[in-house]
């Protein structure tokens, strides 16, 4: 059955060769034109920075502050009137400018998420698929102990050690978020490195790290850019389980997963505190899928 | 195959089991308060008594001992947490129940999620593609936590015609509303992946040949595009399957399921370290297993990928 | 002293024979064909072994399964349970329960003064490992039972002796005149000696399990329900109207929530009603919220291992600063009561007493806070800063939050909120790290004591490590003293301590507050929030 799957590899990898030494540069002026020319995309990125500048510089126009509790105002609908635009939560507070604080949370997470993922991951699955043998045996291995330990107790004990900042959530979601991610690449890795193209560098006398860095990592980036975008939501939102669990983000400052949390408490008395929340996560994530797309066609070798 | 297979228990799982179960067992204990603490603050005899009974008044390294010592013989010990039962009793009874869940979960999420990708690949920026993955998107992005009450609210309380909670052994009404739940972010994931690597298939020099000989489309996807379109799909598959069966926590306390997911997370919220332990040595010999499974997979679905 | 005991005793026994343990259904009453209930039980409890609960989700089991000495009635008023009547010898230390010889066990033999011996002895002994070990020597006062705990006597000595099959004598240290109050507790029941004996840790298995009580176990899936049949056996059984209950184990409120609205659940666990959806509730269903008084305290410990807050102004200060009606009657808004002091004022044998800066109005009290904390050097530029430590959960954070907001209000107060996953907070509580914190009691039995004994220097749920040997002495001799308006005036002079030494913010009172279908009745409103299915009925709907 497995005549029938003609291998033809895509032989682009083999011009890479030719030129090396202006192909990383070609690679990347390329990518830049083709990811300018792709609507979707661009605009998704102009969206997302102003959704970023939002977060960042917004808070500012509202009068109210993210930590003021108003116990005259608790639960109430969107009013222009009194400037709470995105209304109040159940201690009163302006969800507006909780929304926007919740955000640069958010998008540190779920950037986060996603950077540690496509670095650590790609490489650690091109490495351990490309070498294979004992060495893949080992790192995969080693990727079962890690997913399959509670990583409750790994959050927990970082903060018992290092105390509650941040960066210890940050920390953590990295921790996870990359497990997957090397799996996939490795499975690929595994399917790239008998074909033609690879095998020729490798004859050519390239060596191993330079081959995993040059021909198979700008094979498997399409799919690291799908799974990557996957990731941002997921990571988004295991930052509010941590929180759940009273390990993530402090009270009063927010996430929007916490405030989709609450939000999902409240939803039939008040709307509001889920639809602001949960409608910028899901512009958000639009706009990473799109960037996400753009980048893969913009990447992919076979295209140039 | 077999000595792959016999390679990988002897020589891979059980040292890889061996060091999960050895890393867990001494970091959980490591965590601030210990299963025997509690809001009344009882007094040090008492607590003494308590932990006397569970072996934990010996030292660290007799108790790691005097654990391996038993589980070597299957028996994961009393549950600290559930006194009236043993971790063995408590998981043996809550397997069944999220494979069952897991299962049906998974079965929908691969059939829904592949045929939506290449659905998607094939009309690549149509409208069929873009409603696709947007219901894709808001499928990864709709968290649980709001999914599950939402439909229990819309089908239990509104409509009146699924429970709200429950698992009354697995009936079927009783699983609709916890499987659709659960199935949801999978689906998504598969739809997202598959149709990016099935993009990525199609727009491929051996493909393109076969188009050129005037093969009909679906003669060519099924033969000849999608297994290798699938080969990330099944790369996700290990760790899936694992996290679908064991991590259901939010579908499983919000349903009312008597399955790992709750052991699990009540487990750890109440450092119950040898129910935390048991259901750890699980899920690691689950990873193992798939991941085993999926790369014997991949020499099926590539046979330039050979297992050695 | 002796004449009042015993007056107040034939006052007991007189009220047994006018109450009885069950159902009381009004004639005329049209009962529903399925006398089934479900009920919402909280946590998936730890055991259903008498010996070893650990707290509401066992007891709220273990008094269905079984049957004390003493129980109360739907209204939380204490009456016989097995035991018929008692009476006091030896000017209260020792006491004297006669059993009812229809008393049975749910396999048909019957229950003797042996099984409570048996029981009481087994609770004690440190093998056991049960946490409520320690109740019947530092609530019960029973005769050596803290010896026993402590291993330094063998549990054969414990106060408790079964004079013959129906006469249970029962030895305190000291005469205790509550005692009887005290037995209402869900881990002092008797235990079937044989069974335990027989199948060990085991004996609490379905098939296994030989129980006193209205119910017996038919069925029991872990994190999925408890199903529990009426038990032919039970000697008042023909007064049990109820057939069958289910406890459910659900701790996500939401869930209890829409399966309550689904019809699925007749009954919310106590705290079942979800604050978020108060406004819902109050509009779509208003007569199903039941709210009642509850026996429990809210309140934040100061710790006085550190010196910021060994300044008394500034402890007073901080308690001037609540207004405490915005959080019970606006942020809760579930019945709670405003709390001024530790002892809520519905205990048992407890008249409350009014406070010197009570009396303030609340901008009265700020003004003198602001006073306080600039006579304590406390300014704008140079303010109190400190971390206020709780458990997460998203009534404290709540309650927090709205706290750290008034006392932003005072200028001259920082406040830091952190919170912590609840072993971690057991942990960092447990081991004074922490500089305020929050603290909670809710009372085992009926009587002031179980409350304000916890601010002795010797309690060890005394979080914040507060010491005053005065406020010690109150406290020990109100536990023997007999005469209950004599102990009335301890209790409130040990208030009155409190009142001035400010050794934690009292914050509010708890309320019981459940969700009830309409068609659920008998329920009343027993301050310890206990709800027995046995007093229960479903009418027609």
């Amino acid at each position: 059955m497995n005549a029938s799957l003609p291998a033809l590899p895509p032989l682009v990898g083999l011009d890479d060769d030719a030129n090396t030494s202006i192909a990383g540069r070609s690679l990347w002026v390329d990518a830049r034109r083709r990811f300018l020319r792709n609507r979707a995309a661009l605009v998704s990125l102009c969206v997302l920075v102003i959704i970023v500048t939002v977060c960042l510089l917004g808070a500012t126009l509202s009068p109210y502050a993210y930590d003021d509790p108003d116990f005259a105002a608790m639960h109430n609908a969107p009013d222009t009137q009194t400037q709470h635009w995105f209304g109040t939560d159940n201690l009163g507070r302006d969800l507006f400018v909780r929304t926007l604080l919740g955000g640069r949370i958010s998008l540190m997470v779920g950037a986060l998420g996603a950077l540690v993922a496509v670095l650590i991951g790609t490489l650690y699955g091109a490495t351990a698929g490309f070498v294979g043998g004992k060495l893949d045996s080992v790192m995969m291995r080693f990727l079962e102990i890690l997913a399959s330990f509670p990583i409750m107790f790994l959050v927990i004990l970082l903060m018992t050690l290092f105390g509650r900042d941040l960066w210890l959530i940050f920390i953590a979601i990295g921790a996870v978020s990359w497990l997957d991610m090397a799996r996939i690449v490795r499975g690929q890795t595994l399917s790239l490195k008998r074909k033609e193209f690879v095998e020729a560098a490798h004859v050519a006398g390239v060596s191993t790290a330079r081959i995993i860095v040059r021909h198979i990592v700008p094979n498997v980036l399409g799919l690291v850019a799908v799974y990557a975008t996957l990731l941002v939501p997921s990571m988004i939102l295991f930052e509010s389980f941590l929180s759940y669990l009273g390990l993530g983000v402090q009270e009063p400052t927010t996430s929007w997963g916490a405030l989709l949390e609450q939000g999902a408490k409240s939803i039939e008395v008040a709307m509001w505190e889920l639809i602001f929340p949960a409608g910028f996560l899901v512009t958000t994530l639009f706009c990473f899928n799109f960037i996400g797309d753009g980048l893969r066609d913009a990447l992919d070798p076979k295209d140039r | 195959m077999l000595r792959f297979i016999l390679r990988r228990i002897f020589f891979e799982a059980v040292p890889t089991l061996l060091v999960l179960v050895t890393v867990t067992f001494f970091l959980i204990r490591l965590a601030p308060g210990g299963p025997f603490s509690s809001e009344m603050n009882v007094p040090p005899e008492v607590k003494a008594a308590i932990e006397a009974k569970y072996r934990m008044d010996q030292s660290l390294p007799m108790q790691y001992l005097g654990y391996l010592a038993d589980l070597a013989q299957g028996d994961l010990g009393p549950s600290f947490k559930y006194k009236d039962f043993t971790v063995n009793e408590l998981v043996n009874k809550a397997v069944p129940v999220s494979f069952k869940l897991g299962i049906a979960a998974f079965i929908i999420a691969l059939i829904f999620g592949v045929c939506a990708g290449v659905a998607a690949a094939l009309k690549q920026n149509t409208w069929i593609d873009y409603s696709v993955m947007g219901v894709a998107m808001i499928g990864v992005v709709l968290p649980n936590f709001v999914l599950a009450p939402m439909l229990a609210l819309v089908f239990a309380v509104w409509l009146k015609i699924l429970p709200a909670g429950g698992w009354e052994g697995g009936q079927f009404t009783f699983m609709v509303l916890p499987v659709a739940v659960l199935c949801k972010h999978y689906i998504s994931v598969i739809a997202r992946i598959t149709r990016g690597s099935m993009i990525e298939v199609l727009g491929s020099q051996f493909i393109r040949t076969a188009r050129a000989k005037g093969l009909p489309m679906h003669y060519i996807l099924r033969r000849h595009a999608l297994k290798p379109a699938l080969l990330p799909v099944v790369s996700y598959l290990g760790p899936a399957f694992v996290g679908i069966i064991t991590g259901s926590v939010v579908v499983e306390t919000f349903f009312g399921i008597p399955g790992i997911g709750q052991l699990f997370i009540n487990g750890a919220l109440n450092r119950d370290y040898s129910m935390v332990l048991g259901l750890t040595i699980l899920i690691g010999t689950l990873m193992i297993t798939f991941n085993a499974i999926v790369d014997i997979l991949y020499g099926f679905i590539d046979p330039r990928i050979r297992i050695k | 002293m002796r004449d009042f005991l015993k007056t107040s005793l034939v006052a007991i026994a007189l009220a047994l024979t006018l109450n009885a343990q069950a159902a009381d259904v009004p004639p005329g009453t049209k009962l529903h064909a399925m006398q089934h209930i479900v009920i919402g039980n909280g946590a998936e409890p730890a055991t259903i072994d008498p010996a070893r609960v650990e707290g509401r989700p066992e007891s709220n089991l273990t008094v269905e399964l079984f049957e004390g000495l003493v129980t109360q009635d739907a209204n939380g008023k204490v009456m016989g349970g097995v035991a018929e009547k008692w009476e006091s010898k030896d000017g209260g230390k020792v006491w004297v329960f006669t059993l009812r010889k229809n008393a049975k066990w749910s396999d048909g033999s019957a229950v003797t003064a042996s099984d409570f011996e048996y029981g009481f002895k087994r609770n004690v002994d440190p093998k056991t490992a049960s946490y409520y070990s320690w109740y019947l020597g530092k609530a019960s006062n029973v005769l050596n039972a803290t010896a026993i705990v402590e291993g330094k006597k063998p549990p054969s000595e414990l106060g408790i002796k079964a004079i013959n099959d129906t006469t249970l004598q029962i030895t305190l240290e000291h005469p205790v005149a509550y005692l009887v109050s005290t037995l209402i507790h869900g881990s002092l029941m008797p235990q079937p000696r044989k069974v335990i004996e027989k199948f060990g840790d085991k004996w609490t298995d379905p098939a296994n399990i030989v129980g006193n009580g209205p119910f017996k176990l038919a069925e029991r899936v872990v994190n999925e329900r408890i199903v529990m049949v009426k038990n032919p056996h039970y000697w008042n059984n023909a007064k049990t109207v109820i057939e069958q209950v289910t406890f459910l184990p659900i701790v996500n409120q939401s869930a209890e929530y829409q399966r309550y609205r689904a019809n699925a659940i007749d009954m919310t666990e106590d705290g079942g009603v979800p604050a978020d959806l108060l406004s819902q509730i109050r509009k779509e269903i208003p007569d199903e919220i039941a709210l009642w008084p509850q026996l429990g305290s809210y309140y934040y410990n100061y710790n006085f291992k550190l010196k910021i807050f060994e300044d008394v102004r500034v402890r007073k200060a901080l308690s001037l600063a609540i207004n405490r009606d915005v959080i019970t009657k606006q942020i809760l808004n579930t019945g709670e009561v405003s709390a001024y002091g530790m002892t809520p004022d519905i205990a048992d044998g407890y008249k409350p007493i009014v406070n010197d800066w009570q009396k303030l109005s609340q901008s009265e009290r700020e003004a003198q806070a602001k006073q306080l904390l600039l006579d304590a050097g406390y300014n704008a530029g140079h303010p109190l800063k400190f971390p206020l430590l709780y458990n997460t959960n998203e009534q404290h954070k709540k309650v927090a939050l709205a706290i750290a907001a008034m006392w932003k209000r005072l200028g001259a107060v920082e406040v830091e909120l952190v919170n912590q996953e609840w072993k971690t907070f057991l942990d960092s509580r447990n081991r004074g790290d922490f500089v305020l914190t929050r603290g909670a009691w809710v009372a085992d039995y009926n009587e002031a004591s179980t409350m304000i004994d916890v601010f002795h220097s010797k309690h060890g749920s005394n979080d914040g490590k507060y010491n005053n040997p005065k406020y010690d002495e109150i406290i020990d001799k109100a536990k023997i003293t007999l005469d209950a308006g004599e102990r009335t005036k301890l209790y409130q002079a040990a208030e009155q301590i409190l009142a001035q030494d400010f050794p934690a913010i009292y914050l509010y009172h708890y309320s019981n507050r459940r969700l009830i279908k309409p068609w659920v009745k008998g329920y009343g409103r027993n301050p310890l929030g206990r709800i027995q299915a046995r007093d229960l009925y479903i009418v027609a709907h």
